[in-house]
């Protein structure tokens, strides 16, 4: 799942290249709405690092 | 000559961000530090931030780039003040070295709370966004395609890093070692 939220923005970087802004547009838009959701995801689940 | 100058600076502003993920790099690499699920998520903000510089330097500085940029910062403000927000009890324990006094997370908050500031300014600047014209990067400058490239190879890096690390599912909390090695 992270690697996919790094290509996604690769993605977005690869489509600004190629003149495609409102394509690079949506994609941002649907990568960061997973971030967002990985990101509540792991915030939310007790988490085993050294507390 | 004005336009040329903001894309210049957001050159400048991709090759800052990119040491940022390479400095990353070089913590993960040399001191053997797995990043932790909130630690990549706070790469994969970095990574946004150059998503929106990448825009500017491509098409031309845009009110709605500059968007793109700070909302980027805002997430990653949000994790690294999570992960912050675990640690800053006394007793409770840290994640990784710190980096001259400070934890990479609280660095990250940092860096972050800079990009908000930075990019808040510079979008202020409106003679910017006069004749915004495409550039391919084959007529791009010196400086931005250096900037480009650096960029795309170190978020291409993350890419492979992170699937190495976390494989298709979810990243271990406290990471030892990379799953495609196990």
């Amino acid at each position: 799942m992270m690697s996919l939220l790094f290509l996604l923005f690769l993605v977005v970087m690869i489509l600004a290249l190629s003149d495609k802004e409102t394509l690079s547009f949506k994609t941002f838009g649907v990568a960061i709405i997973l971030s967002t959701f990985w990101f509540l995801h792991h915030a939310t689940s007790s988490l085993e690092i050294q507390l | 000559m004005e336009i040329g100058l903001f894309r210049k600076l957001n050159a400048i502003g991709m090759l800052a961000v990119s040491a940022v993920l390479a400095m990353a790099f070089y913590s993960q690499f040399t001191q053997n530090e797995l990043p932790c699920p909130l630690c990549l998520l706070q790469r994969v903000a970095t990574v946004a931030v150059l998503a929106g510089l990448t825009l500017n330097v491509v098409k031309g500085p845009k009110p709605d780039h500059y968007s793109l940029m700070i909302i980027s910062a805002f997430f990653g403000g949000a994790v690294s003040l999570r992960q912050i927000s675990l640690h800053v009890i006394p007793g409770t324990g840290t994640y990784g070295a710190p980096f001259l006094g400070m934890h990479y997370y609280t660095w990250a908050f940092i860096v972050f709370a800079f990009i908000i500031l930075g990019t808040a300014i510079i979008a202020a600047y409106s003679t910017q966004y006069h004749k915004q014209k495409y550039i391919p990067f084959r007529q791009q400058g010196g400086l931005a395609k250096v900037a480009i490239v650096t960029a795309v190879v170190l978020v291409s890096m993350n890419v492979i890093v992170a699937f190495a690390e976390c494989g298709p599912l979810q990243c271990p909390d406290n990471p030892t070692s990379y799953w495609l090695f196990d």
